[in-house]
């Protein structure tokens, strides 16, 4: 038999484990990926202006843009992520622009772009002037100049900045190129498009800092999320949410001791056998120390809960954007899903495949040595770990699973309870059973288990749900155990439940 | 009928809830007048239930029960009980399960001589048990009232609880008990 000391110090030793792995691995690690880097990636510059209106630079910087994409010879940055750097070099005139050398390099490193293309459109005495250069980030120099006058209409200048695409491209120009109103309008809609979608809510202008704080207040992690913590978002969301599950789970065990205890204590006051009373008195006792032992547990709860709340406040102002400097974070992981291969390796990396989540379940059938018993909620947790080997499409991986057990006689004179320590196969199915797609995962497990008073075997199912492209994942559960106690001698029980958390991907 | 129907909002409420405050800590007070352990006395004892009996008047009928409290290993009892002769007069002495084995088996008899009303008591053994033990009633005593005045019920020097083997069994205390006649 474990003894309780003993199972919270094997827990602990794991779980050291862990985070020394991670603890050790926490320097991050540039690797030299420059060579091997996808060395084309460019992004556009909204071009300068004078003399034409906000909305036509706009237009004209869009259409150079898309056609550069559709050209495929740059991997280009879409607006929204160019846009979300701003910039304010010493010595540059204009706030928020950049004309000299040693700003568009920095402005192109921060964005993680080999090119960087910037450039001005003048109109005087109803001519037009293109002038612009194509700047090299790794190399920090000057890799081409262009220019273009004396074109007298606005369809002129949309043709030449098409054509300007082509020649950044190092293509030829073709014979039909055209202006193309439909697609003209079609990227102004987009570009409307895609201004409203940033938008987070109807807000007077509140900075960023401020404005991450107060989501972060009212929902804890989306100030994370808003300033592009998604990890860290995600984590606090998953985390409130165990919390939660953990604090309901406490208080139906505790309605179920209040109930017991209401109707016992109400029993007690209008009884008069004095053996019936006797026999009373240790049950309210007990309902009473449940309830109380189930409310310290949901007052814990909670005060943890603000605890996590408060300093997600305060990580939400820290990690907000500054108005003047924002910096962004994982662009080429989130908008590049192709070329997945960021410069430097981090934590994150090496932890990658670990998982954990909390469970709640509860026994719905159970063996005939435990038919004189009452099942009850219990809770548990679940470890994932990347260890394992591909056997065709299944991978196979090591999984630890603690759960608690609870069976009690309707009198509670007779209990069987204990805690349950599975090392199990996770076997992940996903590719074999495609029902669900990919954001549907399918897990079997199979597990040897020690019990607080015995041995038996597992034998499971998750079926895990992943929310959008975050690490959370939400999976129903089933398990059933196959046991050798000395209370009961061979059993077996079937439990349903649910488990939440976090999978490193 | 969004609380009624949505169960989801209810669960998000009762997460919320039991997030942000906390429940009731269950308090009660063990007082009831007939609990044995609020009587004062140290088990193993015997004593009279109820122990208090002031509803009555002249000419009405009424028991009480000869009780134990938490005796164990009890193969036979001669419970002497001596009460206030012309107050109240025994009707009779009935059977109360205490002694009563398995088998629904039980030896009782009684006398009742001016104020000394003896009772004896033997459990029947079986193959299982020897002897009765716990807390429970052992015999009723069902009386009339002669006359208004208060009548004290207590348990006589020649009160015994022997085991199977006709040791005695050890009785740290004896409570007492009183019939309380107000004039109609």
């Amino acid at each position: 038999m474990i003894q309780k000391n003993t199972e919270i110090s094997l827990l602990v030793h794991f779980l050291a484990l862990f985070l020394l792995l991670a603890l050790v691995s926490a320097e991050t690690m540039e690797s030299d990926q420059v060579g091997s880097q996808t060395g084309n990636r460019l992004a556009v510059l909204e071009f300068g202006s004078k003399g034409i209106s906000a909305p036509m630079k706009i237009l004209l910087t869009e259409q150079f843009r898309e056609t550069l994409k559709k050209l495929n010879m740059y991997e280009v940055l879409d607006k929204g992520f160019t846009d979300r750097v701003e910039i304010f070099y010493p010595g540059e005139t204009v706030y928020g622009e950049c004309a000299t050398l040693r700003c568009i390099t920095e402005l192109g490193k921060m964005l993680g772009v080999n090119y960087l293309v910037w450039g001005t459109i003048n109109e005087k005495n109803d001519e037009y002037f293109i002038e612009g250069r194509l700047f090299s980030i790794d190399l920090e120099m000057e890799v081409k100049g262009f220019s273009l006058q004396n074109m007298a209409a606005v369809d002129s200048v949309k043709l030449e900045m098409k054509k300007l695409a082509y020649d950044i491209s190092g293509l030829d120009i073709p014979d039909t190129l055209s202006i193309g109103s439909v697609s003209t309008i079609s990227s102004v809609d987009s570009l409307e498009g895609k201004k409203n979608s940033r938008i987070w809510a109807l807000l007077p202008r509140i900075p960023g800092k401020v404005r991450s704080l107060i989501y972060s207040t009212a929902i804890p992690g989306t100030g994370q999320i808003y300033s592009k913590r998604n990890y860290t978002g995600f984590g606090i969301i998953g985390t409130e949410m165990i919390l939660g599950g953990l604090a309901l789970l406490a208080h139906s065990n505790y309605k179920r001791s209040w109930g017991g205890f209401e109707s016992t204590y109400n029993s007690y006051q209008s009884e008069t056998d004095p053996a019936t009373l006797l026999e009373m008195r240790p049950d309210i006792i007990n309902y009473a120390n449940d309830t109380q032992k189930y409310n310290n547990f949901m007052k814990g709860v909670r005060n943890i809960g603000l605890a996590v709340w408060g300093m997600n406040m305060v990580h939400a102002y820290i990690v907000g954007p500054e108005d003047i400097f924002v910096e962004t974070d994982d662009l080429s992981i989130d908008e590049y899903g192709q070329l997945q291969g960021a410069s430097r390796m981090k934590v994150w990396d090496l932890m990658s495949g670990f998982g954990v989540r909390g469970i709640i379940l509860r026994p719905i059938f159970k063996g005939s040595s435990l038919s004189a018993y009452d099942p009850y909620t219990d809770a548990g947790l679940l470890l994932h770990t990347p260890l394992g080997l591909h056997l065709g499409p299944v991978f196979t991986s090591l999984s630890f699973e603690m759960t608690k057990y609870s069976f009690h006689s309707p009198d509670f004179n007779n209990t069987v309870t204990g805690t349950s320590f599975s090392t199990a196969l996770n076997l992940d199915l996903s590719r074999l059973v495609r029902f669900g797609g990919n954001q549907l995962r399918k897990y079997i497990f199979l597990g040897r288990s020690s019990y607080t008073d015995g041995k038996g075997f597992m034998i499971g199912g998750d079926i895990a749900f992943q929310f959008g492209s975050s690490p959370l994942f939400m999976a129903l559960m089933g398990r059933a155990n196959i046991v050798s106690l000395l209370s009961t001698g061979t059993s077996a029980w079937v439990t349903i439940g649910a488990n939440i958390g976090l999978d490193i991907p | 009928m969004v609380w009624t129907y949505h169960r989801s909002a209810r669960a998000i409420v009762y997460i919320a809830v039991a997030l942000i405050f906390s429940c009731n800590d269950a308090e009660y007070q063990l007082d009831n007048e007939f609990d044995p352990t609020n009587l004062g006395l140290e088990p193993p004892a015997a004593f009279f239930h109820p122990g208090v009996i002031d509803t009555l008047s002249v000419g009405d009928t009424g028991s009480f029960q000869l009780y134990s409290y938490k005796i164990t290993g009890v193969a036979g009892a001669h419970l002497n009980v001596l009460y206030d002769w012309g107050s109240i007069t025994i009707d009779s002495v009935t059977l109360d399960p205490f002694f009563v084995n398995e088998n629904n088996e039980c030896i009782m008899f009684w006398e009742d001589d001016q104020g000394m009303l003896d009772v004896f008591l033997f459990y029947h053994p079986t193959l299982n048990t020897r002897t009765a033990s716990g807390t429970g009633s052992m015999a009723s005593v069902h009386f009339r009232v002669m006359s208004d005045g208060i009548s004290e019920l207590v348990y006589g020097d020649s009160t015994r609880f022997v085991d199977e083997v006709n040791s005695p069994v050890t009785i740290n205390e004896y409570g007492v008990g009183s019939i309380d006649v107000t004039n109609p």
